[in-house]
């Protein structure tokens, strides 16, 4: 009953926001008549027949980016949770070191995809370490709030009941921090995705982020530009729903949310 | 003493990175020129000559980042309560953020190039998007994962949705909102780079990353810009960390 | 109520960690399989039939600016010269002078422009082939607007790529007298048209044989004003073929041999125009197969094989144009001093490449 009450939310929300985008495409084109119409909005229809006439390549091109996304996004998600135990297992190194990761999000790729083509001498492996430099922030940071958002009650509990470290982190913090986790990891799939993308574009000859720069410069061809950025934005989206799928795997009702959410 | 303990950490850290890398050590390692990576004292000394224009093109971005953050998070936080009050029907809405969210950043800043004409708007509508995203994330999740025995004592006290929304629910809600505030900067700054990268203006931190970056004997400048917006950011950070130390000082996190 | 949380959660906690550690795995595989597929498209080495290894970083997409080095992959000259030739396209993000300085192509195709800023930066980048003989890139109004010349552009809106592609605009601004930081209305131009179109710029950038060819498929040519960077005299050179002095040194028959398959793939590409285009088309997807056509027409007779010069001065450094190229970077302040020209061009490449043709 309720996937089927939220599948119908879904559905109403989406049609809504289709219906939203026709409208505007019909009232641009038609109304304001305005000469980029078709550029700025599209018919729906248009959309989708430009997808169904390359709909092999487009998909073809999308599992490109899904495969680099997903190995960056993997790495990045172990990096980031590596970094947060060790943060909070000393506040020193979380204050040593938490400035800097922050810095290290504020180099463009542009100046970064030198020094990691450098580094790696090859465009597949850099694809796959800077959609990991971009997914492991979000991670460690959404994961050090979860670890430190533990009741110290509980801490102090553990404590009395003489429980080493290695007791505490597996059996208090860890869990409990697990919903964060996810949270971190629910931003990073999407962004992970859109790094791809962006990778995409430096130097490759595929992928959904070749096509999008592609069929925005390369002339001509801007037909395929809206079912790519469509398809790379539902990529994101599935990332993001395959996340919550674990989650739910994963952590138990009762530590995800109160009753609210009945 | 305390406060010395908290800034030396990071400082000395910072020194001794810098000092590698102003020793070549990092060039060595990754094995490329200064040409692709600019020792420390290079950037610098670009920097301290180049402060004028830098400040100039520094008010070019950092308005539509710093406006472009609030807006955008204010946004996400009010899509994560309609979500959090109307779990089924606002399903839906997280669906659709999701989908928005999840467009690249260098296939939304051409799009709203042709939407808007403005380019200071053009440029806030990227970073609102980019900053929202994580905002809803973070604070629904705030909203949602409350400590049954609240939730209890609530019930206990015969207290309806609303009275459990404003008075467990929102206040539950902060730290993850700063937790959501904190990947938004990250976030909201590299989308002002990138829709800077795209935007008709000829002036603005993002825009002289790139352009300086792509010339040999400017790449110096480019990261002196980079090393501007550092600055910026950890600025924004150090504002929210701040704020996040006064507003939820009773907070487990913070005790 | 709290003992019941934990222990539920670390049930659940096992299975993530289970599943983390098969995703470990799965991505340990992935990776390794990944650098082992892009190994093989690595550096110079020698390869399968005793084919020597090359890789080419393009500035662009592949299209018709570039029909001479595909022509040479697609009709096997490379081949026959012993090379096997790989063509990376160039992205928005991404510069062909990095790509060559970390060695993940040996040939470099850029702005001779552009270059003399790496060398000004103190890279050891030498130009050996100047496939342009001049500049194609123009500034094109509408012909109402009565922007003529480069006097005209005073408080105009002017459209760039920047990245270095603006100093010809500064050469041409400074021509007469104009103030070009605060005379000028400078607007970023994207990779399209609209700007112009919309009239959001009064002046747009256009390569002669690329954007100026998608505008003449709106406006007829009495439409246009053009203003050409060659008769302003403001000229810089633009696409050449470069490479690190070092590696050339080491591997000087392998670069004569490219050079000299370059040379023919460019010749054939003359010759054969439309089949270039076409070549050019199916590799890239760029644009439409007749804009290819037309590109790669207009490149070869405007800048490649220009009037007044022969196929057989394909890629020729010529000196007098090479030093105007040096000279006006260094007074629009794009390079910081007057590049020494032995230290620049080594045209003993191509004069032994050229000399292997007849």
């Amino acid at each position: 009953m309720k996937t089927f009450k939220t599948g119908l939310s879904t559905g109403v929300w989406i049609c809504g926001a289709l219906a939203l985008i026709q409208f505007a495409a019909w009232f641009l084109a038609e109304v304001v008549r305005d000469p980029l119409a078709g550029k700025r909005l599209p018919y729906l229809q248009d959309v989708i027949s430009a997808f169904f006439g390359n709909a092999g390549y487009l998909l073809s091109q999308a599992g490109v980016t899904m495969r680099y996304a997903g190995l960056g996004f993997l790495l990045g998600a172990v990096v980031g949770a590596a970094l947060a135990l060790l943060m909070r297992a000393s506040g020193l190194v979380e204050r040593m070191i938490l400035p800097y990761l922050l810095l290290s999000q504020m180099i463009p790729i542009i100046g970064l995809a030198p020094i990691i083509f450098g580094l790696f001498k090859s465009l597949n492996a850099a694809r796959i370490i800077i959609a990991a430099y971009i997914t492991f922030f979000p991670v460690s940071v959404s994961l050090l709030g979860g670890l430190k958002s533990v009741d110290e009650s509980c801490i102090d509990l553990m404590h009395s009941c003489a429980a080493n470290a290695w007791q505490r982190y597996t059996k208090l913090l860890i869990p409990w921090s697990v919903p964060y986790l996810f949270t971190g990891l629910k931003i990073a799939a999407p962004v992970a995705v859109s790094a791809a993308v962006l990778v995409d574009t430096l130097s490759s000859r595929d992928g959904i982020g070749y096509v999008i720069v592609l069929t925005l410069y390369g002339g001509g061809t801007t037909g395929q530009f809206w079912p790519a950025l469509i398809l790379s934005a539902l990529i994101g989206l599935g990332s993001m729903l395959l996340i919550t799928a674990l989650e739910k795997i994963c952590v138990s009702p009762g530590m995800k949310s109160g009753k609210g959410d009945e | 003493m305390n406060k010395l303990q908290g800034i030396l950490p990071p400082l000395l850290f910072g020194a001794v990175l810098t000092g590698l890398w102003q020793l070549g050590v990092f060039n060595r390692i990754f094995n490329i020129s200064q040409l692709q990576l600019p020792l420390p004292s290079k950037i610098i000394g670009v920097f301290i000559s180049h402060l004028t224009a830098i400040g100039q093109n520094a008010v070019t971005t950092i308005a539509p980042a710093a406006v472009g953050l609030i807006l955008g998070a204010l946004l996400g936080y009010w899509m994560a309560l309609i979500i959090a009050a109307f779990p089924q029907g606002g399903y839906g809405l997280m669906i659709l953020v999701t989908i928005v969210n999840a467009i690249p950043i260098i296939a939304l800043a051409p799009l709203m190039n042709r939407w808007f004409t403005v380019p200071f708007i053009t440029k806030l509508a990227v970073i609102m998007v980019a900053a929202s995203g994580s905002m809803t994330v973070h604070a629904l999740q705030g909203l949602k994962n409350v400590a049954e025995e609240k939730l209890d004592l609530m019930h206990s006290c015969a207290a309806g949705k609303w009275e459990v929304f404003l008075r467990v629910r929102i206040p539950n809600s902060l730290p993850s909102v700063f937790s959501g505030l904190k990947i938004g900067v990250s976030a909201a700054l590299l989308a002002t780079i990138i829709s800077e990268f795209f935007s008709k203006e000829t002036s603005g931190i993002g825009y002289m990353i790139k352009h300086s970056l792509k010339v040999g004997n400017q790449r110096p400048l480019g990261w002196a810009y980079i090393l501007a917006m550092s600055l910026f950011s950890v600025a924004l950070y150090a504002v929210i960390c701040i704020l996040e130390r006064r507003l939820i000082r009773w907070h487990a996190s913070r005790r | 109520m709290k003992s019941k949380i934990r222990r539920s959660g670390q049930r659940k906690w096992a299975v993530l960690l289970e599943a983390l550690l098969v995703a470990g795995l799965l991505a340990g595989c992935g990776s390794t399989s990944q650098t082992a597929g892009s190994a093989e498209g690595g550096s110079a080495q020698t390869g399968e039939e005793g084919l020597t290894k090359l890789t080419v970083q393009s500035l662009w997409f592949a299209q018709g600016q570039f029909a001479g080095l595909y022509v040479a992959q697609e009709k096997g000259f490379y081949e026959e010269e012993g090379l096997d030739v790989e063509i990376i396209p160039g992205g928005t993000d991404v510069t062909s002078e990095d790509q060559v300085s970390n060695g993940i192509a040996q040939i470099g195709v850029d702005f001779y422009s552009s270059v003399l800023t790496y060398q000004d930066g103190g890279a050891d980048f030498i130009n050996v082939f100047q496939t342009f003989k001049n500049s194609p890139q123009y500034l094109v109004a509408k012909a109402d607007s009565g922007i003529k010349t480069g006097a005209d552009l005073k408080g105009k809106k002017v459209g760039s790529w920047f990245g270095g592609r603006e100093y010809e605009f500064y050469a041409l601004a400074a021509k007469y007298g104009i103030d070009y930081e605060n005379e000028i209305d400078w607007v970023q131009q994207d990779y399209t048209l609209d700007q112009f179109n919309n009239g959001e710029i009064d002046v747009a950038s256009a390569m002669s044989y690329n954007e100026y060819l998608l505008l003449l498929d709106q406006y007829k040519e009495s439409e246009l004003n053009v203003i050409d960077m060659n008769e302003e005299g403001v000229s810089m050179l633009e696409d050449c073929l470069f490479v690190q002095k070092e590696w050339a040194e080491e591997n000087k028959d392998t670069l004569v041999k490219f050079l000299r398959a370059t040379i023919r793939g460019w010749q054939y590409a003359a010759d054969h125009p439309d089949e270039a285009g076409q070549i050019v088309y199916r590799i890239g997807e760029s644009a439409t197969e007749e804009h290819q056509i037309a590109m790669t027409r207009k490149v070869i007779e405007t800048a490649v094989i220009p009037e007044g010069s022969s196929r057989e001065q394909i890629g020729e450094l010529d000196t007098a144009r090479i030093q105007r190229t040096i000279d006006q970077g260094f007074s629009t302040g794009l390079i910081s001093k007057k590049i020494d020209i032995e230290d620049s061009i080594d045209d003993s490449y191509w004069k032994e490449a050229i000399a292997g043709l007849k």
